[in-house]
C-alpha cells in the first residue's frame, strides 16, 4: 500500500511548515515536499500606513530577526526620502551597521548552539528530548553557558543602537535617531568579562575551531549529508568583500561561474522571478537568466562565503581561507557546511562590532539627511538566513500603496526542498520501517538552512510536531506527536 | 519574594498580544522592555518579549518567582475552580473562564526547528546552567483571533481585564 508520511511542525507560529513524504508500495520514496506557510498577509498589513512607520511595523514579522526587517525597510525608506545608500551620514550608516552586526552575532550564536550543536553532539538518532539546548546544558554546561552569553551580548549591541531589544526605533528614513554614547561604547567594548568585545571574539573563534574539530572527526556525515550542487546568491561589497549591510547582487553557479555580478539591487525585478506552485503557499524565487527549472539558488552563510572574494577582518579571513581551501576554491555545496560558514560569520560579526565600537564617528551628531522625495524604494541586506528584499511604493499622501517582501527563508525554499528530498531518497527510501532517527534527519536537513519559522504569532496550545501516515486513498494510518 | 512578570506575544497579531497588553495594563505604561508593577507587597519587575529565548534563562535566575503570561488557544473557556487556596498554590491551578494560572515546573519542551523556548524550558535551562531556578507560574489568557492586525478581540479584552485582576491579586498575596 502506498503511504504518505506527514511531518507537521506546528511551531506555534503562522509561518509553520510540514514535510510530506509519499512512499510507493515498496516503501520507495515517490515524492517529498516541504510546505511552509508564508506570511503574505503582512504586505497588506502595511498598505495604507505612513511610510515612516514601516521600519517599526515590519519588526512584527519576526521575533528572531526583527532588526533585519527594521533595517531593510529603513533602507527602502531612505530612497523614499531621497537618500541613496551612500548618502547617509557616516554616523547613521555606522550605527546601522553596528546594529545589524549585533543582530547577526546573536542570531548565529542562537542557531548554532540552540539548534545545531545538539544535533551534532548527540547525533541524529538521539531522543529529541535530549537533543536540545537543555540536553546540551546537562552534558556540556560551558558550551550552553556560552550560548546564552553570546546571544545576550548581541542583544546588548542591539539595545545600544536601536534603543530597544525589540521594536527598536533606531533607524529612521534618512538616518538614525541616536548615536552611541561613550558609556554605551565602553560597556560593550570593555565591560566585565565575559560580556566584552574581546571575549566574544575569542569565544566565536573557539566555536569555529570546535566545528572544525567536529568536522575532522565526522567528515563522512558533514561532507555528504544533504549535499547537492546549486547556484548561490548574496550581496557583496563593491570590491568583492563580504558585507551584511550593503552591496551589489552577485550570483555564482555550482562551479563558481558568475551568473550575476555588480547588479544594483534596486533593479532586482529584472533578475529575480518568483514561481508559484500550487502545492505550496511559499513562492520559489529563481534567477531569470537561468529560468525556473535551473535558476533556483541558495542564500545564507554558505552562499555568502561562496559568492564573496574575501572577508575584511583578519581572524575571519584566516578561517575563510581554510573554508575555501577545503573545496579548492570552488563553491561549497554541502548543506552541513552551512554551520561552518555560519560560525565564520559569527567571528566576523564580532570583529566588525569591535572595529565599529572603536570608531569615533559613532559619537558624532549628524544623524539624519533628507533629499527629494520619491515614490518608490527598495532595500536589501544580508539577514542571518540570507538575502532579504523589501520593496515599497508610496502614494502622494505618504501612505504605502505597495509592499513586496522576499524573505530569506523564501529564497531558500527550493534548496530546503532539495535537502529534504536528499534525506528521503538516501535514508528513507527502500526501508520497510520509518524510524524516529530517519525523521530526525529530515529535521537536521531543514535546520541547516535555519528557516525562520518563528515569524509571527506563537500562542500556546498547539503541538510542536506531528507525524501523520496516509495510505494512497488519503486515509490516515498513523499519527504521532512530539 | 522577588518576582518577575514576563508578557510574551506579538501585538501585531491581534490576540497574540495579550501578554504584552497585560504588562502594559498593570505597569500603566506603553509596552517597554522593562517595567515596574506596583503592588501592595512592593514593586514587581516586568518586561515583554515576542518570544522566549535562551538568554531569558539568565534573566529568571535573579528572581525567586517568575510569572509567564501568554495568549492561548486552549485556555479553558469555562470556569472550573476558584478558591482562596488556588491563589499562589504551588500545585493547584486556578481556572476561570478564559484564564488559567498554574504552577509551572521546569521541563525540556523543545519544539521542532524553532528558535523560541517554552516557559518550562526557560526554567529548565536556568536550573541546569545556574543550579537554581525561580518558582514558576504560567498565566494563560484565551485568545481567538490571530491575523496581522492590531488590537484585541472583544472576548480577549474581557479576558485581559479578568487576567489583570487575577494577577494583581496573586501578586498581592504572595
Amino acid at each position: 500500500m502506498a503511504k504518505k508520511i506527514v511531518i507537521e511542525p506546528v511551531t506555534r507560529v503562522e509561518g509553520h511548515g510540514k514535510v510530506t513524504i509519499r512512499l510507493d508500495d515498496k516503501n520507495n520514496v515517490a515524492q517529498s515536499r516541504l510546505h511552509i506557510v508564508e506570511f503574505r498577509g503582512f504586505e497588506r498589513f502595511v498598505q495604507g500606513r505612513p511610510y515612516w512607520e514601516a521600519p517599526v511595523l515590519v519588526q512584527r514579522l519576526c521575533g528572531i530577526c526583527p532588526v533585519s526587517h527594521h533595517l531593510a525597510a529603513a533602507k527602502a525608506m531612505d530612497s523614499i526620502v531621497g537618500i541613496d545608500a551612500d548618502g547617509l551620514s557616516p554616523t547613521a550608516e555606522k550605527m546601522r551597521r553596528l546594529m545589524h552586526y549585533g543582530q547577526m552575532f546573536q542570531s548565529h550564536a542562537l542557531h548554532f548552539f540552540h539548534l545545531a550543536s545538539p544535533d551534532l553532539l548527540f547525533g541524529a538518532d538521539a531522543d529529541p528530548a535530549i537533543r536540545n539546548i537543555i540536553g546540551l546544558a546537562l552534558t556540556n554546561r560551558d558550551l550552553a553557558t556560552r550560548a546564552v552569553l553570546l546571544r545576550k551580548y548581541g542583544q546588548e549591541v542591539i539595545l545600544a543602537t536601536a534603543g530597544k531589544k525589540i521594536h527598536g526605533t533606531g533607524a529612521i528614513p534618512g538616518g538614525i535617531n541616536k548615536n552611541l554614547s561613550i558609556e554605551e561604547r565602553d560597556a560593550l567594548l570593555k565591560g566585565p568579562a565575559p560580556l566584552n568585545a574581546d571575549t566574544m571574539i575569542q569565544w566565536a573563534e573557539e566555536a569555529v575551531e570546535f566545528l572544525k574539530d567536529y568536522h575532522s572527526k565526522n567528515r563522512g556525515l558533514m561532507d555528504s549529508f544533504a549535499a547537492f550542487p546549486s547556484n548561490h546568491l548574496s550581496l557583496v561589497r563593491k570590491d568583492g568583500a563580504l558585507d551584511f549591510y550593503h552591496g551589489a547582487l552577485r550570483a555564482v553557479d555550482a562551479n563558481g561561474k558568475r551568473i550575476l555580478d555588480d547588479v544594483d539591487y534596486r533593479d532586482y525585478l529584472k533578475y529575480i522571478g518568483e514561481e508559484v506552485r500550487t502545492w505550496s503557499y511559499m513562492k520559489f524565487p529563481y534567477l531569470k537568466a537561468l529560468g525556473k527549472a535551473e535558476g533556483w539558488y541558495r542564500v545564507g552563510p554558505l552562499a555568502r562565503l561562496n559568492v564573496c572574494d574575501f572577508i575584511p577582518t583578519p581572524r575571519a579571513q584566516k578561517q575563510f581561507e581554510a573554508f575555501r581551501a577545503y573545496t579548492h576554491g570552488k563553491p561549497n555545496n554541502m548543506s552541513l557546511h552551512m554551520h561552518w560558514a555560519r560560525l565564520i560569520e559569527l567571528l566576523h560579526s564580532g570583529e566588525v562590532i569591535k572595529e565599529l565600537l572603536l570608531d569615533p564617528d559613532l559619537q558624532k551628531t549628524e544623524l539624519v539627511r533628507k533629499g527629494t522625495k520619491r515614490g518608490e524604494g527598495v532595500g536589501l541586506l544580508e539577514a542571518p538566513r540570507g538575502t532579504l528584499f523589501h520593496h515599497y511604493q508610496v502614494d502622494k499622501n505618504d501612505q504605502i500603496s505597495m509592499a513586496n517582501l522576499i524573505v530569506s527563508t523564501t529564497n531558500n525554499n527550493e534548496p530546503m526542498n532539495r535537502a529534504v528530498n536528499w534525506v528521503a531518497m538516501n535514508i528513507i527510501s527502500g526501508k520497510k520501517e520509518i524510524t524516529e532517527g530517519m525523521l530526525n534527519r529530515v529535521e537536521i536537513a531543514i535546520r541547516a538552512y535555519d528557516p525562520c519559522l518563528s515569524c509571527a504569532t506563537h500562542a500556546l496550545g498547539r503541538m510542536p510536531l506531528s507525524i501523520e501516515l496516509y495510505d494512497a486513498a488519503g486515509k490516515l494510518l498513523d499519527r504521532k506527536t512530539r | 519574594m522577588k518576582t518577575l512578570v514576563i508578557g510574551v506575544g506579538n501585538a501585531g497579531r491581534q490576540d497574540d498580544g495579550l501578554g504584552p497588553a497585560l504588562v502594559e495594563r498593570l505597569a500603566r505604561v506603553k509596552p517597554p522592555e522593562r517595567a515596574i508593577i506596583q503592588t501592595p507587597g512592593g514593586a514587581v519587575d516586568a518586561f515583554w518579549t515576542y518570544q522566549l529565548s535562551i538568554e531569558d534563562a539568565a534573566a529568571v535566575r535573579e528572581y525567586d518567582r517568575v510569572v509567564f503570561v501568554d495568549a492561548s488557544e486552549d485556555a479553558p473557556a469555562e470556569a472550573r475552580e476558584e478558591s482562596e487556596q488556588a491563589f499562589g498554590s504551588p500545585t493547584r491551578p486556578l481556572e476561570l473562564g478564559g484564564i488559567r494560572l498554574a504552577p509551572l515546573a521546569p521541563a525540556a519542551t523543545i519544539a521542532f526547528t524553532t528558535h523560541e523556548m517554552s516557559p518550562a524550558s526557560v526554567l529548565a535551562l536556568g536550573e541546569e546552567l545556574y543550579g537554581r531556578t525561580a518558582e514558576g507560574y504560567l498565566l494563560t489568557i484565551r485568545g481567538l483571533q490571530w491575523e496581522f492586525a492590531e488590537g484585541l478581540s472583544a472576548e480577549a479584552e474581557r479576558n485581559l481585564t479578568e487576567a489583570c485582576r487575577i494577577l494583581a491579586e496573586f501578586l498581592k498575596r504572595a
